[in-house]
């Protein structure tokens, strides 16, 4: 029999132990291949106006997906290796040269590897359809997907799995090079002593968790570090230390005292299932904190871009009250605009409004927030009046001379007043000091205005130095469906962006689908980047449960034969897998929802809603990877050896 | 003579392997009674089917045909679930290999079978240490199996196995992986159990001076019961000559390192 035809054999025949293997190489190439196809999908590229800008966030996502993927791998055939470990030394017993043992799983893995390419791929093109079908919703296309395979998208993920299975071939390779006969055929690590679990470091664990909770928070009165930079880094840092310490000392400690009360402990299943738990936790601390807190990262990211996505419509309206907000420099441009829009909405604008301001130089060296190039415009407590009538919300200053009001600029921290007491000075002289500090946008933002109410009286004074300018302020009904009329203003008003001296023009239907169209893509980037995560964290759990299982099958076995009933086996197993899995849960949904919670306060968007969905699929996805590897682990201590 | 109490009763046992078409019949026709206070050594060349005996009449394993009776209740109807409990209520276990698991401590290892019974912890607690201080393993109750000697391990084992107080005590090779002081100390510790608490016990091994402490040994040669001796009034010393004297009628040359 020949090298490679043993190789095949022994995969048709040995295909349940591979199946698991298969199928994570399976789900890593399909991933990869989807996502790199959505990244060279013409329809996609010519499409999108920010894809571009997103570019650098797809690249750094391929990337992770690849290192992740690469990793994934790695381990899944470090541990599907080592359960054949006893194979390979027989091989070696009946006098099979390391060289050909070593040439036997380099064989099988290639094999393997290509079979699960193929398989990938395959069912990355099927996927792709309906993946880009997903993203043209969320990103509010309108397009019919064609169904297309990218060539380069094809080559790009067989040269990077290739790489990875070359890599990976050569370790199976070297297998029998690492190990002597007599350590092939001993059983797996014996000397997993019991996990100790100190007082000192278990209080350090709550501690450093609870420091870095306070970090991010950040309290008014209670500032630790001021620099925004630093303080994030120090938080994160706490908080993967606190949760190592969470993992190695508090969750033992936990284990230890559970063992001292006796009511408890001295029950059959408890016994043995804390006592299993405690001699396997040291090999589990590192890869449960590295669980913990990859999901944190996941159901963080996820839950907020989801947000995000769910909020542009009312970011969208705060940040762009207006429809249309524009002023060119040339009259006959802004009278051709009107007409445009006035034919444009049928139903007739919500309303319209020629705003009167002046445009004034001012010394605005007290405002860190307003650049020095930022037009300052002063408008009249009358006309702000009016304005905000027509906008359905009225309101009234009664400043007085020398007083201003500013207004919500789109900073991130929304719940801030950057302004008020600031002062600045006109060109002119006056000093203008600012009393009033209203949380929403004026103007539509992102057009480098400044704008500020004053009295009516002291408005009057000075537009006698000043030639008042007025801004076209439209407010439509289907302001989010005029495709055909931005597209057509886009025209007009794009070659004058540059010549023509500070126009002014703000279109909310182009701000909106732009929020849409970047959302739409984060949003698709973090599912999948989240969807790799969760399956890799699953699966690593899965493996490295299966592999207690193997090496503790003699321990079942003699609970059999004493006489504990199959039953209770069963539930200590659920109970002790189930230990494994809901520890870093509980870290995971503890970090992400107090960082979560901490960021809706501060974005003043309501994450609660998207995170608990994320969180729903999450804990579903969880809860099937936990049955299955409890299915696995009593199939496997079931079997006899 | 006094009427002695039937503890287990078999009746034309068979047990076949295989399929079909490439059948191995290890047991054929097998009759066995034991009786309360029994302590019945089965003896056999390698491959006579001394522990599928032993398994087949501990229920481990189904016999293909025939009647397993304990204490008057057949055993051969008993579903799977039932059969666990039973075994668990009414019969302890001591193997080769002790069997032992190492993630518990000495004690935890002697009471596990309690734990799964409804006993009250004080009481649990009280069994063991009154169990250990008798077979001189008190001083080890805190330690790991690994830490202690195959004859303490095995010492360990017993606790665990009659800690429940079976009504019969199986006994797999006790006293193959001991050294002989060992397993001198551990014969005496069952012989004692025998004599002292009156406790039946169905030890399977193919050492003549294990079998020569008990009060009945059988003889098994290709499945089929070969003979039978009791000790009745001998010494031990007159009994292990008698089975040397069967052994070798049987076939010495079969046997492995004795």
């Amino acid at each position: 029999m020949t090298l490679s035809k043993l190789a095949r054999k022994n995969i048709i025949r040995n295909i349940r132990q591979y199946l698991l293997y298969l199928y994570s190489l399976v789900f890593s190439t399909a991933i990869y291949f989807t996502f790199v196809s959505l990244q060279n999908n013409q329809q996609l590229l010519s499409s999108t106006v920010t894809i571009g800008k997103l570019e650098s966030a797809f690249f750094a996502a391929s990337m992770i997906l690849m290192i992740f993927s690469g990793s994934f791998i790695w381990y899944s055939n470090s541990f599907f290796t080592r359960m054949r470990k006893k194979e390979v030394g027989l091989y070696a017993l009946f006098g099979m040269s390391k060289k050909k043992i070593g040439l036997l799983l380099f064989y099988e893995n290639m094999i393997i590897g290509a079979l699960a390419l193929v398989i990938g791929i395959g069912a990355g093109i099927l996927f792709s359809k309906l993946f880009m079908m997903i993203i043209f919703k969320l990103m509010g296309f309108s397009l019919e997907v064609s169904f297309s395979v990218s060539s380069r998208a094809m080559l790009q993920t067989i040269v990077v799995f290739l790489i990875i299975l070359l890599v990976t071939s050569i370790h199976s390779y070297r297998l029998i090079y690492r190990f002597s006969l007599a350590e092939l055929f001993k059983a797996d690590r014996k000397g997993e002593r019991l996990a100790k679990g100190s007082v000192i470091t278990s209080i350090l664990a709550v501690v450093l968790i609870g420091v870095s909770y306070l970090l991010f928070w950040n309290p008014e009165k209670f500032t630790i570090i001021h620099y925004t930079g630093i303080r994030f880094g120090t938080a994160v840092f706490f908080l993967v230390a606190g949760s190592y310490f969470f993992m190695n000392s508090l969750a033992a400690y936990l284990l230890k005292l559970m063992k001292r009360l006796e009511t408890v402990y001295l029950k059959g299943k408890n016994l043995l299932g804390i006592t299993n738990l405690l001699y396997r936790f040291k090999g589990n601390v590192l890869i449960l904190t590295v669980i913990s807190l990859l999901s944190s990262v996941t159901l963080l990211a996820c839950g907020t871009i989801l947000g995000f996505y769910y909020h542009i419509d009312r970011v969208t309206n705060e940040h762009f009250p207006y429809s249309y907000m524009f002023k060119m420099k040339d009259v006959e441009v802004n009278k051709e605009i009107a007409a445009l829009i006035e034919r444009a909405s049928e139903n007739k604008p919500r309303y319209q409004l020629n705003l009167e301001y002046l445009p004034v130089e001012a010394d605005l060296n007290g405002m860190e927030r307003v650049p020095d190039f930022f037009q300052t415009m002063l408008i009249s407590e009358n006309t702000f009046q009016k304005l905000m009538e027509e906008r359905g919300r009225p309101e009234s200053l009664h400043l007085k001379r020398n007083e201003a009001a500013a207004f919500y600029d789109g900073n991130l921290d929304v719940k801030s007043d950057p302004y008020s007491g600031k002062q600045l000075v006109l060109k002119a002289g006056q000093e203008l000091t600012i009393t009033t500090y209203k949380p929403f946008s004026l103007l539509n933002q992102g057009e480098m205005l400044f704008p500020l109410v004053i009295s009516n009286a002291q408005y009057e004074e000075l537009k006698e130095g000043i030639s008042p300018q007025y801004l076209h302020i439209y407010k439509l009904k289907n302001e989010k469906s005029l495709e055909k009329l931005d597209s057509k203003l886009e025209k007009i008003v794009r070659p004058l962006q540059f010549n023509d001296n500070l126009p002014i023009y703000s279109s909310f239907y182009d701000k909106y689908h732009y929020g849409l169209e970047t959302y739409g893509l984060l949003i698709y980037i973090g599912s999948f980047l989240g969807l790799v995560f969760m399956a890799a964290t699953g699966s690593i759990i899965y493996f490295k449960q299966l592999m207690e299982a193997a090496s503790d099958k003699a321990r079942y076995q003699t609970l059999r034969k004493i006489g504990i009933p199959e039953q209770e086996i069963k539930k200590t197993v659920a109970r002790q897998v189930g230990f494994v899995f809901v520890l870093p849960l509980l870290l995971a949904v503890s970090h992400s929802a107090m960082i979560t919670y901490l960021l809706s306060e501060f974005l003043q968007i309501p994450l609660q809603v998207p995170f608990m969905i994320f969180l729903g699929a999450y804990l579903v996805i969880y809860l099937i990877y936990y049955l299955m590897t409890t299915a696995g682990y009593v199939r496997l201590i079931k079997t006899s050896s | 003579m006094i009427y002695m109490e039937l503890i287990l009763e078999a009746k034309g046992i068979n047990k076949v392997f295989g399929t079909k078409r490439n059948s191995y019949t290890a047991l054929r026709d097998i009759d066995l009674n034991i009786t309360k206070g029994e302590f019945v050594g089965v003896m056999g060349p390698s491959g006579a089917g001394k522990s599928t005996l032993l398994n087949v009449l501990s229920t481990i394993e189904k016999p293909t045909s025939g009647l397993l009776q304990f204490n008057g209740k057949s055993l051969t109807n008993m579903k799977e679930t039932e059969l666990t409990e039973f075994r668990r209520d009414q019969m302890g276990f001591i193997f080769q290999d002790y069997n032992l698991l190492d993630t518990l401590t000495v004690e935890e290892n002697i009471l596990l079978p309690l734990t799964f019974s409804k006993t009250p912890q004080r009481e649990m607690k009280r069994k063991v240490h009154e169990l250990a201080r008798k077979f001189g393993i008190e001083e080890n109750l805190e330690k790991f199996p690994y830490e202690i000697s195959g004859g303490q391990q095995q010492r360990t084992a017993v606790c665990r196995a009659i800690i429940c107080q079976p009504k019969i005590l199986f006994a797999d090779e006790p006293t193959g992986a001991l050294d002989s002081k060992s397993a001198y100390y551990l014969l005496e510790t069952l012989s004692e159990l025998h004599k002292e608490q009156a406790a039946t016990i169905l030890m399977v091994t193919h050492d003549p001076y294990a079998a020569s402490f008990c009060s009945r040994v059988v003889f098994i040669k290709d499945g089929t019961l070969f003979t039978e001796i009791r000790k009745g009034e001998q010494s031990r010393k007159q009994l292990f000559g008698q089975i040397l004297d069967i052994l070798s009628s049987i076939g010495g040359g079969q046997y492995d390192a004795v």
